[in-house]
């Protein structure tokens, strides 16, 4: 296999190099030359508004160019550059008219309205510079009012033939929407689309919600609430909206922080008993509970990783808060978080190749990722209060809730890619906290 | 080969700053500062951006023909060599680097139209050391 230190030595240009880099002039063979530095910025598109006399070509062109632009890896040309018009979903594409605008792919569609309620949306994208379609064309038929979801398919689809990685435009958050002054605030459970978009509200305001939890199908909610008047953990159907209490438990003691197993048919939660909290597992089919940590720490915030076999927790066992690994099955655990500050709400990556967490120190909160044993620890964000990650379902991207200083401080939810770029505030209704990124829709 | 090592070592020790004056070394016609030039516009055009972070670590040599105008010839792009195992990373990552090629090639890279036989053929290794995400 090429390695880099192989390749060069390979190359036969070792010698030369500490005299010449990067260039080679053989008297035979193909002139040789080594590039080592590019750059690293947004790839420019283009997307002529989709072809169809609707209303929902223009609106589903500008949903597909925010996707992309959104994720800071592409740059869209403003449409008054373009030399060529699309007329026809099926025309011959003018490569050259694309590449005068240095245009590096080119998206292309058209809207048809069905008559029957449905739309369909068809979608081409090219290389531009190599002249070729990138991937198949394709088509998403659905109800004419679902037409953002058809928009984010689109672009999770050209997010996906570009940069290699799954999409995660057509996903929903949770989150808690917050109302009124800070001594006095309403919380409401609600659901938004990934973009701020379709906010439904899911509990009124009468009882105080935390932490909402997706499922790992995304059809149910596991949720904190004061409802009963003491911290409890309830589950929720999202399209039904029905609730309940996740399990039976007396009064004085609570449960918070809950998780689903990656296989959605277990929880594991907070149970807080005279004054010590350990991690447990529920069944949620038998509701039997099984005592997963026994230390007199606090011990809290569980997460698994997504091969089930693991949880990542943190503890306070030590004096200071850390975040600890253990087997799915309970067990001491192992510390794996090795800064001087207080490290919080782990959670592991879908992809199982980081865990992002929570962490202050000198009176600055940050949001953070590090491998799964605990090195290549990197902060993303600082503030007053950055807190409570949650991973794109793709594991690029970490949505979290910055809270602003002082009696007007007010909480909203952040998205940041895991390289520290791309740092947005996501558009909610008013002041929002808690984000829980649900699965991908299709 | 050691000849040819030896010959551009002792240009680069013995002429020192005077190594800016172009001087064909090879005697191609093909000059040390047009390689340099050519190297230069290319780089502009690679863009690992979009890329994910797997494939920004892969060392590729790609290998292409040049018209005599100077603009690569697209179809003649082809993989030589990469460094990963990964079929869908590679693959991703030689989009990147045949965008670089044909991209900053378009109008024809700026090279003597006397040395065309120097220029012909190309291979260019991208190695991505230099840009590491950190």
């Amino acid at each position: 296999m090429l390695t880099r230190r192989n390749f060069i030595g390979s190359s036969g240009l070792l010698l030369a190099s500490t005299v010449l880099p990067h260039v080679s002039l053989a008297q035979n063979g193909p002139l040789r030359l080594e590039i080592t530095e590019g750059v690293i910025e947004p790839l420019p598109f283009a997307l002529p508004t989709f072809i169809g006399a609707s209303d929902a070509a223009a609106d589903i062109s500008r949903v597909i160019a925010a996707d992309l632009r959104g994720t800071g890896l592409f740059r869209q040309i403003p449409p008054d550059a373009y030399i060529s018009q699309v007329t026809s979903f099926n025309a011959e594409v003018s490569y050259p008219d694309w590449q005068a605008i240095n245009a590096q792919a080119l998206i292309t569609g058209e809207v048809e309205d069905r008559g029957d309620g449905n739309i369909a949306v068809r979608f081409r994208l090219f290389d531009v510079f190599s002249q070729a379609p990138l991937g198949e064309g394709l088509q998403f038929v659905g109800p004419a009012d679902s037409w953002r979801r058809m928009a984010h398919n689109v672009a999770d689809q050209v997010y996906s033939r570009i940069t290699g990685e799954s999409g995660y435009f057509d996903t929903r958050v949770a989150f808690i929407h917050e109302e009124g002054p800070k001594n006095a605030r309403l919380k409401r459970l609600a659901i938004m689309d990934y973009d701020g978009a379709n906010v439904q509200y899911l509990t009124d305001s009468r009882s105080l919600v935390l932490a909402p939890r997706f499922s790992p199908s995304g059809d149910r909610l596991l949720y904190t609430s004061y409802e009963s008047g003491f911290p409890q953990v309830y589950i929720m159907d999202v399209a039904s909206v029905q609730r309940r209490p996740l399990e039976a438990i007396s009064g004085g003691n609570m449960t918070f922080s809950p998780r689903f197993t990656p296989s959605g048919q277990n929880v594991v939660l907070s149970l807080e008993q005279g004054g010590n909290s350990d991690i447990y597992g529920v069944d949620l089919a038998t509701g039997t509970r099984s005592q997963l940590t026994g230390s007199p720490a606090i011990e809290t915030a569980p997460s698994f990783s997504p091969d089930g076999s693991q949880i990542v927790f943190e503890s306070d066992r030590t004096g200071g808060q850390q975040i600890y690994v253990m087997p799915a099955g309970g067990g001491e655990g192992r510390r794996i978080s090795t800064g001087a500050g207080r490290y919080g709400t782990p959670v592991w990556s879908p992809r199982g190749d980081y865990i992002a967490f929570t962490y202050q120190a000198d009176g600055r909160f940050h949001i953070g990722v590090m491998r799964t044993d605990g090195s290549e620890q990197r902060l993303l964000t600082s503030s007053f209060l950055d807190e409570g990650p949650t991973w794109a379902p793709n594991g690029r991207v970490i949505m979290f809730t910055r809270e602003t200083p002082g009696d007007d401080g007010a909480p909203a939810v952040y998205s940041v890619d895991i390289s520290g770029r791309n740092l947005q505030r996501v558009a909610t209704p008013g002041m929002a906290s808690d984000p829980a990124w649900g699965p991908l829709q299709s | 080969m050691m000849g040819f090592v030896y010959r551009l070592i002792c240009a680069g020790l013995l002429a020192g700053p005077a190594m800016a004056q172009a001087t064909a070394l090879d005697g191609s016609g093909l000059t040390e500062q047009d390689a340099a030039a050519f190297r230069t516009q290319m780089q502009a055009c690679w863009n690992v951006g979009a890329l994910p972070a797997d494939a920004q670590d892969i060392v590729m040599r790609v290998r292409f023909t040049m018209a005599p105008t100077g603009v690569p010839v697209a179809d003649s792009l082809e993989l030589v060599e990469t460094s990963s195992q990964d079929a869908a990373h590679t693959e991703l990552a030689f989009q990147a680097a045949r965008r670089a090629v044909i991209r900053c090639g378009a109008g024809g890279y700026d090279l003597p139209a006397a040395a065309f036989a120097s220029w012909e053929h190309v291979e260019v290794t991208f190695d991505p050391s230099g840009m590491r995400v950190r």
